[in-house]
């Protein structure tokens, strides 16, 4: 049903059409002031299948901001180029199944949560009693409800984050591009930061976020690619860049202390060697997350904050 | 391997047909924009001008009503002046570079959003600003002149009666005075005055909007409006100094040049000769009419022609 109409036009793309391609892609800024060239990206391609969930990790100034605001028009490639489902990043019609999330996003701060969501809901075309509708059930899904009346000037950095995260994606946009969603929120906030990505996957949406830790794209990722100075360098699908293939773990509760040396005999039995044994050590942000479980107050979405 | 791609990033992608400019996306912006500047509390400003008429309402006590009026029409057009300068330089100034160092055009225009859309979104804006403070300062002064006519035409009717020192009046001398006393009052001449302040204010918001594609800061942006604000009321000027004096080619060319770059603004005031009664034809004022919308769209698109490709 949909082949007619991929036939008609080209613009209309069909599953195989990457939510994004980056093709050789260098961005090199020359500042107004200053004669140097500064190489932000170098030579970067990628692709980002329908439906995947794409990491970009690298450390600060690597390119992962310039590289996303190339694919979303805010900046021109110096060379090479990028498309979202087929259509060129530089024609406004590439827009039109994206939602960004900018680094540390700002919105007007006149104007409440609840405004600033039918603000970019009618950008986006979406009025009347769809846009009443929308509204109420994004700030839901963010948990904004009890600010979404408040102007945006008194919202945390969290709050910030999720009601960017929530005009993003007020059109059921196809492709979803987060510029470190979770930078600067506290583990509880960045955690339902993360379920809502996890959500967005289950729904089917691409996604294309960036972070400078490995850990924060670890869970809801598919695929990766660490870029460091602006090159790529390693790709991969999530489970190959971060499994140590010549290494088994076991985790073993209860067992008595003579347990242990006859586990070392055995390894050494059959010529492999013991890297480590001992008490697995919890994370941070698991003793964080379990310690502040039963303190938070029944109030409202803005709890976190 | 990159060569094979490097056209990709210098195609003309940005430019975008007239066609797909949605009437209802830029009422967006423009309604959004006017709350915006409501809600930074410009109409505050209002008040100053409520309290400069009330002053001159005062001061009729030592005028004579004629002279009154004038005064009346004379301050409250000037204060209107002001006002529409103040608003469409500061205000405009404020939009973009804001928009810019937030980093809430990054959300916009990752919207489907016509770089050229939010440009004229953000202008209609501050128009429609100027529009209501012009609107409110004029019905103010409409007020006020209505209120000071049987003042006036009571003190014709008696100058009359003076000069015939005690003969008489005939009814058609009388009505003269009436006509005479109207010259003063509330004419359509009145609206076109304002009309011209309007278009003025729209020129130079347009100014102002296309010197902020260029800076990033609003002070470079509002002190850059007000120095072409201020040449653009000297072009006669100029061009006089520049036909009189033999400056030579360099004089001339600077002379030339200014003409040619700066809005010739003293084309929309009209005020003064409004003001003591001189009517503006219909034909003048469409003319005015023409001439404002021209520099307006002549800004508005070497604005986009710098934003379009903006890196932003
Ligand atoms: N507008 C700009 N002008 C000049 N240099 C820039 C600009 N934007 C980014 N850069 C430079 O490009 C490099 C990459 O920046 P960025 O993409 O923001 O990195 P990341 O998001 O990975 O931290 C940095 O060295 C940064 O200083
Ligand atoms: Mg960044």
């Amino acid at each position: 049903m949909e082949r007619r109409k991929s036939s008609e036009s080209l613009q209309v793309p069909n599953e195989a059409t990457p939510a994004v391609l980056v093709e050789h892609l260098t961005k090199v800024f020359q500042p107004s002031l200053s004669r140097q060239k500064v190489p932000a990206v170098v030579d970067l391609s990628f692709r980002v299948g329908q439906g995947e969930v794409y990491g970009l990790i690298g450390p600060n100034g690597s390119g992962k901001s310039t590289t996303m605001k190339v694919i979303l028009g805010l900046v021109q490639a110096t060379s090479g180029r990028t498309e979202v489902f087929g259509i060129d990043s530089g024609k406004v019609g590439s827009r039109r199944d994206v939602g960004f999330l900018p680094e540390n996003p700002y919105f007007y701060k006149h104007m409440t949560g609840r405004e600033t969501l039918e603000f970019y809901g009618k950008l986006c075309g979406i009025h009347g009693a769809q846009l009443r509708e929308r509204v109420p059930e994004l700030l839901a899904l963010v948990g904004l409800e009890s600010a979404a009346g408040r102007p945006i000037a008194g919202y945390s950095k969290g709050m910030l984050q999720r009601i960017g995260l929530a005009q993003a994606i007020v059109h059921r946009p196809r492709l979803v591009v987060l510029d470190e969603p979770t930078a600067g929120v506290d583990p509880r906030g960045s955690r339902h930061i993360r379920d809502l990505i996890l959500q967005m996957k289950a729904e089917g949406t691409s996604v294309i976020l960036s972070s400078h830790l490995l850990e924060q794209v670890q869970e809801v990722c598919d695929r990766a690619g660490i870029i460091y100075k602006g090159r790529m360098v390693l790709e991969g699908r999530l489970e190959d860049l971060t499994q140590l293939q010549q290494q088994m773990e076991y985790v073993v509760e209860g067992g008595p202390p003579e347990l242990a040396a006859e586990i070392q005999t055995l390894v050494e039995r059959a010529g492999a060697k013991l890297v480590s044994a001992g008490h697995p050590r919890t994370t941070l942000e698991k003793l964080f997350l379990e310690s502040t479980e039963d303190k938070e107050p029944a109030t409202g979405g803005t709890r976190h904050d | 391997m990159t060569e094979t791609h490097a056209n990709a990033g210098t195609a003309p992608a940005h430019v975008v047909p007239v066609w797909e400019v949605s009437p209802i996306r830029l009422w967006v912006l423009a309604r959004a924009t006017f709350v915006q500047l409501v809600r930074m509390k410009v109409f505050y400003f209002l008040l100053i001008f409520v309290a400069l008429v009330l002053v001159v309402a005062a001061a009729g006590l030592f005028w004579l009503p004629t002279e009154h009026l004038i005064a009346i029409k004379r301050w409250s057009f000037g204060a209107m002046y002001l006002f529409t300068m103040v608003y469409s330089i500061s205000a405009t100034a404020l939009l973009l570079p804001r928009d810019l160092e937030d980093r809430t055009l990054y959300t916009i225009l990752s919207k489907p959003v016509p770089r050229i859309e939010y440009l004229i979104g953000r202008l209609c804006g501050v128009l429609l600003l100027n529009a209501v403070a012009l609107a409110a300062m004029f019905l103010a002064m409409c007020l006020l002149v209505a209120w000071k006519m049987p003042a006036v035409e009571q003190q014709l009717v008696q100058q009359l009666l003076h000069g015939a020192a005690g003969e008489a009046v005939s009814l058609n001398e009388v009505n003269q005075a009436k006509a005479e006393a109207a010259r003063y009052g509330l004419s359509t001449s009145l609206l076109w005055a304002v009309w011209a302040l309007y278009l003025k204010a729209s020129v130079v918001s347009a100014v102002t909007l296309f010197i902020s594609t260029i800076a990033s800061s609003s002070l470079f942006t509002i002190v850059s409006s007000a120095m072409v604000v201020f040449i653009g009321h000297f072009h006669q000027l100029i061009l006089d100094f520049w036909k009189v004096n033999e400056t030579g080619w360099f004089g001339g060319l600077i002379g030339r040049l200014l003409v040619i770059v700066f809005p010739n603004l003293s084309l929309f005031d009209v005020v003064d000769e409004v003001i003591t009664g001189t009517s503006l034809s219909f034909g003048a004022g469409l003319q005015l009419t023409g001439m404002g919308l021209f520099y307006v769209a002549l800004f508005v698109l070497v604005a986009q022609l710098v934003f379009v490709d903006k890196e932003l």
